[in-house]
């Protein structure tokens, strides 16, 4: 009963999505935009007219103008630093646009040119002191905000009168500081104009990377010849650019150059650019981040004054939001890590029957035995994880190493040994084309081809992005095995998306269907998911009827058969259920029927702890990998078996001395060849006379026939 | 109140109690490979006890004793019952030698041993025999030790399991293992210690008494007080050493898989239920042998080679303590080695002799000073 309720849970329940979301880097905006909604919501039910037009064109305007302040800053605390003297800049940029406008009278352009430099001018301070002189930030802007508050208190008190007794006559000026644009204020308009080309540079310009680059280790950054110095300086310019757009917006609707402008609006933008989620740190953030913050710390300024709060508790209040913010800041970026691998790993239930018995008598073909104790070892200590062997027309032998190479022995005593080719990653599955091309999958590579000359080619290495997966799953991660269809098509398997190769035992733990068969046509050079929600697949296989493919999955212990042609196209159909072991590479043999390796044998503990995925995330957190639970892959067999899923007889290395491990196997005239990703050798069998033909060669007789 | 609440948070977080760490191999207990490299002495099936007799070497293999002559193992007495425990009081000069036996866990029985050499065709009468203790029966006696004047003290592992089935009491936490105390001149006998997570070995020093808790990781003196915690492995029979330290084995080591399965009480539950004893994720005398053993991650063979510091499901291990109860030198045999299990170690005429269930070897390591391998 209870386990009915745990397959239920564990089927339609989607445990793996949390730790993708979470690893995902848009999870770190998602956060703001959930208290944004909290907020808008919290203010419409406290608020009174809170939806209505008038108020929210004059929260929107506000919005702009603090959203200016608030992008410049964001800027200068992504390349690293921080500018506390925006809000002097503010008030004097402020007071620069009125006395052109008010007292000097000078055109709309001429005055947004001249405060825009104004603005610039003011950054350019902090920036030269801070990116060329190397002050800290810090220090340098609290004294830049003495200094321009000073000078905005000296010139206001003397030029108020003069601003307010002109009055501009400007319908410009007018549109500018409270004017509509199709609903929208005018300001909203050109503050989404200037984020959607500030994200633009952020995320896809060279200077927006190497801002995020200086900000994430300027060091770093200088080694690879970045123009630190210079791109700090105009950070700064540019903040002081954008709070000077904000002050312009602000003079064009309010028109008053009073005392208390810009003062304490360095906590605000602060608090609204760290409640985004731009790191105090450097190197993190985005224009999103920055308007989402400055939309809720705005909304809750409002709302506090609406409510007619003091501003004593307004700047309680921000001063609260923004340690706080900040508190969460630094333990997120500390632990974010830590988090997600604790979460992303979610093994699914998994049941199978009870394995059929391999006792030494119990009489049926799985009885083990001791027939490949005696094999043959080609390249012993030579050759490290061949997880695939194949043999071309000439009889010689290639291999894979870990090394990223494809090792080649030479017939016919397969003592002389060379690098045939070297990739780079480590190759698993091998098949040959009609042209004797060796098509090999590359773990953490894809799908690679080398020519009989040893020339390496890439044949694909992504397929199409699934809509229905939150990782990213275009990227092959672990192609493992393939085989050839009579037009050419490649089909291989992709054993996990979620994983990548050395973490195939955490995939083993959580046995869901991370995997999926791929299929690669070179006549329009495609590359197309065909089947996927597979356990962990393996052992791709062209069947005697060359219109569908054997494949095994692994961690599923069954065989299936997967129609791509024919009449019977894209179906799938079981050929052997519930295997005593973990099949692995699947190849034809030359009576016609199949060998299938099993790399190893399923413990009762292994299938008990399937059956209890709660059991299994808790070991996966709690205890080191080295000591968890595994499959057992010590010992393992060849077998033979029928299209019509009988098992014909087993091949058995108990205890695995001689031969340890068996990932795969090929038949070549009269031998049967053994490969294992974790040995040192390749084994040698001999078939005995009579149960094979002789002159056998799976490729040679693919092509012949085809 | 507040204790259920650490109790559930050190649960969910795997802290305090619900922590798996286990101590690490160093110090004095640095891998090395002594036992895999001793002297074999002889292969008997079922080997479970050694004893040193001023007769001979005495071996507990079965329901078999067997006596060491000569380099060979000649075959002195078979019980009804297999052995699972034995001890020797040898007598001061003139006198003769007293040895108790253990019989299925069961039943002690104390002998007299005549004062020429011991041969299988000597009757031996017993003087005196304890099955139950307070009106209740034993259950598995797996070690006894001679006190003075007539004492014998006895671990009983628990009152639940057969000594054989010793892995199921550790697997369902089992905390009924007694020490106890008779005196076979009199017939008297009392439980000096209840409760005890398996009481295994058990050794007298002079006035002192030690006895080891395995499931515990401990040995306990009389008064319950911890002389040795935080053993690496399940601390089994206790002997005296000749420079008035002690030897102890480890039969089996702990590991972080099984620690942590002792506190997953719902899958620890089903395995003992559903799944064949000897496939159990738990610590055995032997391991390696089927496929259908669990195994654990590092025990993963790479390139042919099994990694000798795996995970242990099985271990050798001797361990040296001084007179003053300090750790001072251990014996191994790696994962990757042979002699697994070891039950018993006892020094003999300038040797130890340990006794490897595990394989059924009994092994020879010539010391130079006591404690120390030649």
């Amino acid at each position: 009963m209870s386990e009915t309720l745990t397959r239920w849970r564990y089927r339609y329940w989607p445990d793996h999505w949390i730790g993708e979301i979470l690893s995902k880097r848009w999870t770190e905006t998602a956060i703001p935009m959930i208290l944004l909604v909290g907020v808008v919501i919290a203010s419409g039910q406290l608020l009174p007219n809170f939806y209505s037009a008038i108020v929210l064109s004059d929260t929107l305007r506000q919005a702009g103008e603090v959203g200016f302040v608030v992008l410049g800053l964001s800027l200068v605390m992504m390349v690293g630093g921080i500018d506390l003297s925006v809000g002097s800049m503010f008030a004097l940029s402020n007071f620069c646009a009125l006395m052109m406008m008010h007292v000097y009278k000078f055109s709309l352009l001429e005055t947004l040119i001249g405060t825009l430099f104004c603005g610039a001018v003011l950054g350019g301070i902090n920036g030269f002191l801070i990116g060329y002189l190397r002050l800290r930030a810090f220090l340098t802007t609290l004294i830049t905000l003495i200094i321009f508050r000073s000078l905005y208190e000296i010139l206001s008190l003397r030029y108020s009168t003069a601003i307010a007794g002109n009055l501009p006559d400007s319908e410009g000026w007018d549109f500018l500081g409270n004017g509509n644009f199709l609903v929208l204020p005018t300001v909203a308009w050109i503050f989404i104009v200037c984020a959607i080309f500030g994200h633009v540079l952020l995320t896809r310009m060279r200077v927006g990377w190497h801002v995020m680059a200086i900000g994430g280790s300027r060091r770093s950054a200088y080694n690879s010849g970045i123009a630190v110095r210079r791109t700090v300086a105009l950070s700064y310019v540019v903040c002081g650019v954008l709070t000077a757009a904000g002050g312009c917006f602000f003079a064009s609707r309010l028109a008053t150059a009073g005392a208390d402008i810009g003062i304490g609006m360095e906590i605000l933008v602060l608090t609204a650019a760290v409640l985004g989620g731009i790191s105090l740190g450097g190197g993190r953030g985005s224009v999103m981040k920055a308007i989402l913050g400055t939309l809720i710390v705005l909304l809750i300024t409002n709302g506090l004054t609406s409510m007619s709060a003091s501003g004593g508790v307004t700047r309680m209040v921000l001063a609260t939001i923004l340690i706080s913010a900040a508190a969460i800041d630094v333990r997120w970026l500390k632990n974010r890590h830590r988090i997600i691998s604790k979460v992303y790993v979610s093994p699914a239930y998994q049941s199978f029957d009870p394995a059929p018995s391999c006792a030494e008598n119990s009489g049926s073909p799985w009885a083990v035995n001791n027939k490949l104790r005696a094999v043959e070892l080609i390249g012993l200590g030579r050759i490290e994880a061949p997880e695939d062997v194949i043999l071309d027309r000439d009889n010689h032998l290639y291999a894979g190493s870990r090394h990223g190479d494809i090792i080649r022995f030479f017939a016919p005593d397969y003592q002389q040994m060379e690098v045939f080719a070297h990739i780079g990653g480590q190759p698993l599955g091998l098949a040959f084309d009609r042209e004797w091309n060796l098509n090999v999958c590359i773990g953490g590579m894809g799908l690679y081809r080398v020519t009989p000359k040893g020339e390496v080619q890439r044949v694909t290495d992504e397929t199409n992005r699934s809509w229905s997966s939150i990782n990213d799953d275009s990227r092959l991660r672990l192609a493992d095995d393939l085989d050839i269809a009579d037009d050419g098509r490649i089909f291989f398997s992709e054993a996990t998306t979620r994983y990548e190769m050395h973490e195939w035992p955490v995939d083993g733990l959580e046995a869901r269907g991370n995997g999926r068969i791929v299929c690669y046509d070179p006549r329009n050079g495609s590359t197309q998911t065909v089947l996927r929600g597979l356990r962990f697949p393996n052992g791709i296989c062209i069947a005697s009827d060359r219109q569908s493919i054997l494949f095994a999955e692994t961690w599923g212990v069954c065989i299936k058969r997967y129609w791509f042609d024919g009449p019977r196209k894209g179906q799938v159909e079981m050929v052997v259920d519930n295997l005593p072991g973990y099949p692995d590479n699947i190849n034809s043999s030359s009576d016609g029927h199949y060998w299938l390796a099993l790399v190893g044998m399923r413990a009762p503990a292994y299938d008990l702890a399937l059956r209890m995925p709660g059991f299994r995330r808790r070991m996966a957190k709690r205890v080191p990998i080295d000591e968890w639970l595994f499959p057992n892959i010590n010992t393992g067999c060849v077998l033979k078996f029928s299209e019509k899923g009988e098992i014909l007889e087993t091949l058995w290395d108990l205890g695995g001395e001689n031969h340890p491990m068996i990932t795969s196997m090929r038949e070549h005239r009269g031998y049967l060849y053994l490969g294992g990703i974790q040995n040192n050798r390749i084994g040698r069998y001999k078939l005995p006379e009579g149960s094979c033909d002789p002159e056998y060669a799976q490729y040679e007789s693919r092509w012949g026939a085809a | 109140m507040f204790s259920f609440i650490r109790q559930w948070t050190d649960q969910f977080l795997g802290r305090g109690d619900a922590a798996i760490t286990i101590p690490v191999m160093d110090g004095a207990l640095k891998q090395n490979r002594d036992l895999d490299e001793a002297q074999v002495v002889g292969k008997l099936d079922k080997l479970e006890d050694l004893v040193s007799t001023s007769a001979g070497l005495l071996a507990a293999a079965g329901p078999d004793l067997f006596i060491h002559h000569q380099g060979q193992w000649d075959l002195l007495k078979t019980f009804d019952q297999p052995i699972t425990a034995m001890a020797c009081l040898t007598g001061t000069q003139g006198q003769s030698q007293k040895l108790a036996v253990a019989l299925g866990g069961r039943e002690v029985k104390v002998f007299e041993l005549p004062l020429k050499p011991l041969n299988a065709q000597d009757p031996w009468t017993a003087v005196a025999t304890l099955d139950a203790v307070v009106g209740k029966g034993l259950t598995s006696i797996n070690a006894l030790a001679f006190g003075d004047e007539g004492q014998l003290f006895l671990t009983d592992g628990s009152r639940e399991v057969d000594y054989a089935d010793w892995c199921r009491d550790l697997m369902s936490l089992g905390k009924t293992g007694r020490l106890i105390q008779w005196h076979y001149a009199t017939g008297q006998s009392r439980v000096l210690k209840d409760k005890r997570r398996y009481a295994f070995g058990v050794l007298v020093r002079g006035d002192k008494l030690l006895f080891s808790e395995s499931w515990a990781h401990r040995l306990v003196d009389k008064d319950g007080k911890n002389v040795v915690d935080s053993l690496v492995g399940y601390p089994s029979r206790l002997s005296p050493a000749s420079d008035g330290g002690f030897w102890l084995t480890c039969f089996v080591c702990r590991s972080q898989l099984v620690e942590f399965v002792l506190r997953e009480k719902a899958y620890r539950t089903r395995m003992l239920a559903e799944i064949d004893p000897r496939y159990w994720i738990a610590p055995m005398l032997s391991s390696g042998k089927d496929f259908l053993e669990p195994l654990q991650g590092a025990g993963v063979k790479s390139m042919g080679v099994l990694k000798p510091w795996a995970p242990p499901r099985s271990y050798g291990l001797v361990m040296k303590f001084s007179p003053s109860g300090q750790l001072v030198s251990s014996m191994h045999s790696l994962v990757d080695g042979r002699f697994h299990g070891i039950t018993s170690a006892v020094e003999h005429q300038g040797s130890l002799f340990v006794a490897s269930k595990g394989s059924g070897h009994v092994l020879k390591v010539v010391l130079t000073t006591p404690g120390v391998a030649k």
